[in-house]
This record gives C-alpha cells, sequence and structure tokens, in this order.
C-alpha cells in the first residue's frame, strides 16, 4: 500500500468517525426520554448511553476504522463496524420518539460505507476493474450521488413550485435568528425581510441537490463537493446545520476515488 | 454475459440500487429519503419554544429543582414548531430537573412558552410570547 493511498484511507476513516460519533452523540440519556419506542420501550438501553460505554464505543469503532485504514481486517472490520452502525441507529431510532428523520440523515455516510464493503469483497474484479478496491468506491460515490438526488427530488415531488416561495424561508429564518449573537443574527434578520433573496438560495440548494448524479463521474466529484459546500454553507449561517458527517464523507469519498488504486497503477490504468 | 458485466458502471449501479431501496424501504436502515426542508409549503406561521426565568428569555440551564411545569406543557399540537430539538432540550432539562409540587418553591419565577411568527406583506412579524405554564426555580450555584 502507498503512502497516499494510506493516508487517504485514513482521511476517510476520520469522516466516518466523525460520523458515528455524531449518531452515538444524538442519542440522548434514555433517563431524559419521556415516551421511548420500540426497542427501547422493551429492553432498557440506559447503560449503553451513558458516558463511559459511549465513549468506549466510539473508541472501539476508532481503532477498528484506523485498523481497517492500514489494511488490517479487511474483510472483518467493515462487515463489524456496519453491523454495529446498524445495532445503534436502531436503538437510535427508537430512542427518537420524534425525530426519526435525524436517524434517516445520520444513516448516509454508513451507507456509502455498506456500498464500498459489498463492492469491494463480495463483487468480482473486472478487466477494466483490475481490482475489487475500485469497485467498493465506486459504489460508495454512487450511493452518495443517490442521497443527494433524492434529497432534491423530494422536494419536486412534495412541494413542487411552491419550494420557491421564498416566505417560507423567510419564516424558517425568522424563527432562528436569535439563536446566534451579530453578525450572523443581523444577517439572518436582513434575510427575513427579502424573501426574494431566500427563494434564490433555495433555488441554488435545489439545482445543486438535483445534479447529485454529476457524482458518478470520476472527474466531477471534487467540483460537485465545492458545490455541496457552498450549499452547506449557506445551510448553516442561515439555520445553523451544516451536516458535516455527510459532506466529509463526500469530500473523502471524491478524493479516494479519483486516485489509482494498486492494482490500476500496475496495469498502467489510465 | 460476463462481458457486459465488465463494463458495468458500478458507481451508477449502486446510485439506482440504493434509490430503489430507499423508495421501498426508508427510513430502515441503510436506506433513506432525506427530505429534510422538503415540507415548506405554507409554512407561514412559526412558533419557537421559549423558557423565561422572571419574565426575560433565558437559558434553561440558569434554573435548577423546577416546579409547577408539567409534561402537558411540551406538547406541539397545534403549535407550527419547526424546531423540535430546541423544544426537546427545554423538555429534557425540565424534566430531568425538576422537583415535586410538594417541595419548598424557589426564588425565580420561571415560565414555558412559544415566541410566535407569522407572515404579512412586509416580512415576517413577531407576536407576543404566549405562556404556557409557569411555576418557580432556583438558581444553578456557580
Amino acid at each position: 500500500m502507498t503512502r497516499l493511498e494510506r493516508t487517504q484511507r485514513l482521511v476517510l476513516a476520520t469522516a466516518l468517525f466523525v460520523a458515528f460519533v455524531g449518531m452515538l452523540w444524538e442519542c440522548p440519556p434514555v433517563t431524559q426520554l419521556p415516551f421511548p419506542k420500540g426497542l427501547s420501550a422493551w429492553i432498557d438501553m440506559a447503560p449503553l448511553t451513558q458516558p463511559i460505554p459511549r465513549y468506549s464505543i466510539d473508541a472501539l469503532v476508532g481503532v477498528l476504522l484506523v485498523l481497517w485504514a492500514l489494511r488490517k481486517g479487511e474483510v472483518v472490520i467493515p462487515i463489524f463496524v456496519v453491523l454495529l452502525t446498524f445495532f445503534l441507529s436502531f436503538i437510535e431510532e427508537g430512542f427518537h420518539a420524534t425525530t426519526a428523520d435525524v436517524s434517516q440523515g445520520k444513516s448516509m455516510p454508513f451507507a456509502a460505507w455498506i456500498a464500498y464493503v459489498i463492492g469491494s469483497q463480495f463483487v468480482r474484479p473486472t478487466v477494466d476493474r483490475p481490482d475489487a478496491e475500485r469497485n467498493g468506491r465506486e459504489m460508495a460515490a454512487g450511493t452518495v450521488a443517490a442521497g443527494y438526488t433524492m434529497a432534491g427530488l423530494s422536494k419536486v415531488f412534495r412541494d413542487g413550485a411552491s419550494w420557491f416561495d421564498g416566505r417560507s424561508m423567510a419564516m424558517m429564518i425568522a424563527e432562528r435568528a436569535d439563536e446566534w449573537p451579530d453578525p450572523i443574527h443581523s444577517i439572518r434578520v436582513f434575510m427575513t425581510f427579502h424573501p426574494g433573496l431566500c427563494a434564490a438560495g433555495m433555488g441554488f440548494a435545489l439545482v445543486v441537490e438535483l445534479c447529485g448524479l454529476t457524482y458518478l463521474k470520476r472527474e466531477w466529484r471534487f467540483r460537485y463537493a465545492f458545490a455541496t459546500f457552498l450549499m452547506h454553507s449557506g445551510i448553516r449561517l442561515l439555520l445553523g446545520y451544516f451536516h458535516i458527517d455527510w459532506w466529509s464523507n463526500m469530500v473523502t469519498i471524491a478524493w479516494w476515488s479519483t486516485s489509482k488504486t494498486e492494482a490500476e497503477r500496475a496495469v498502467g490504468d489510465p | 454475459m460476463w462481458n457486459a458485466v465488465r463494463h458495468l458502471p458500478y458507481a451508477a449501479v449502486s446510485c439506482a440500487l440504493y434509490m430503489a431501496g430507499s423508495v421501498a424501504f426508508a427510513p430502515r436502515f441503510p436506506f433513506a429519503v432525506v427530505d429534510m426542508y422538503a415540507h415548506m409549503q405554507d409554512h407561514h406561521e412559526g412558533a419557537v419554544p421559549v423558557f423565561l426565568i422572571d419574565g426575560r428569555v433565558a437559558d434553561v440551564r440558569d434554573v435548577d429543582k423546577i416546579q409547577g411545569i408539567p409534561e402537558i406543557a411540551f406538547s406541539e399540537q397545534g403549535i407550527p414548531c419547526s424546531m423540535g430539538y430546541a423544544l426537546d432540550e427545554i423538555h429534557y432539562y425540565v424534566a430531568e430537573h425538576s422537583v415535586p409540587e410538594d417541595a419548598p418553591p424557589g426564588p425565580l419565577k420561571v415560565a414555558f412558552g412559544w415566541r410566535r411568527f407569522r407572515l404579512s406583506d412586509t416580512g415576517v412579524v413577531e407576536e407576543p410570547i404566549r405562556v404556557v405554564a409557569s411555576g418557580t426555580a432556583h438558581p444553578v450555584a456557580p
């Protein structure tokens, strides 16, 4: 394994680790939840959400991801991490009485990871792609493209033309205006009185999401990641959310998938 | 057959499979249709949960031993709230730091309520805070 590939894997492992920690962080201590549902209504999951077990699980996943980055346990580690993530996301869904959308979004980086595991471990290498590693990387990129495209399509099908009603976004921004001090507070207040600007921003976001399929093309991945960075920065500024786990995953997959694998270098694949 | 498979664009195949899986199985892990902000139409009224200490909007974490604010006060029913996380935060804190009704009342007057917004021709208009429940609390020891 070259130094570049090791670095790429370490960066991707870090992005996944951030996503994993974020997902676990979303699980509030079960004692604070008045209405647990699903698995947590039947089995007391409180011990898993306390600081020591929580940080121990985080540390375990961190060590496993680093080992994977160093190419140890190439098959076992990814499958174990997938199973652990599945289990925890199941718990999380049970914990969130009303906010299942949060756990939905959190699974996106792991959907890409699962696609990578399937592609790199279970799909046969081909002449065009001389090693399974390439298949895995491409399949991971495919799920990222699907995630963003579906986010755009859901707006088209649910809201249609009314998505461009900037007054709705102005209302959302107004609700969040007092969350931050100046200058962000002033910018948000300004936007609440300019629904036209809000509509323009919403149009930009929709175009970016609907262009998610451009991420399928290797040469376009960094450009698309930059466009999503602009979109997420706008959301962060005006609404307060950044979705760092999605975006970091997208950038690291872009970098990882645009460089050659060992086998591609060996056969001189362009 | 194999000749076709070896030219398969794996990224596109994975994309199509994940989309189909998400349409069929979301929100079951690992499938998801991230439809955040896709329910914007008619969001012409808004409400933000607020916690008041001595009549002023404040951080709920500044008080302890809260008394007089029941669970039902945190119901979102009929409230156009798009900030469930803010409501949860106040709700969880109050639930965890409440004391029984027969405990001695605290020196601070606290309340939970909604700051309401509506759209007008000139933009977003903020309405007076509507208090849902009030009680007492002790300040958090420094």
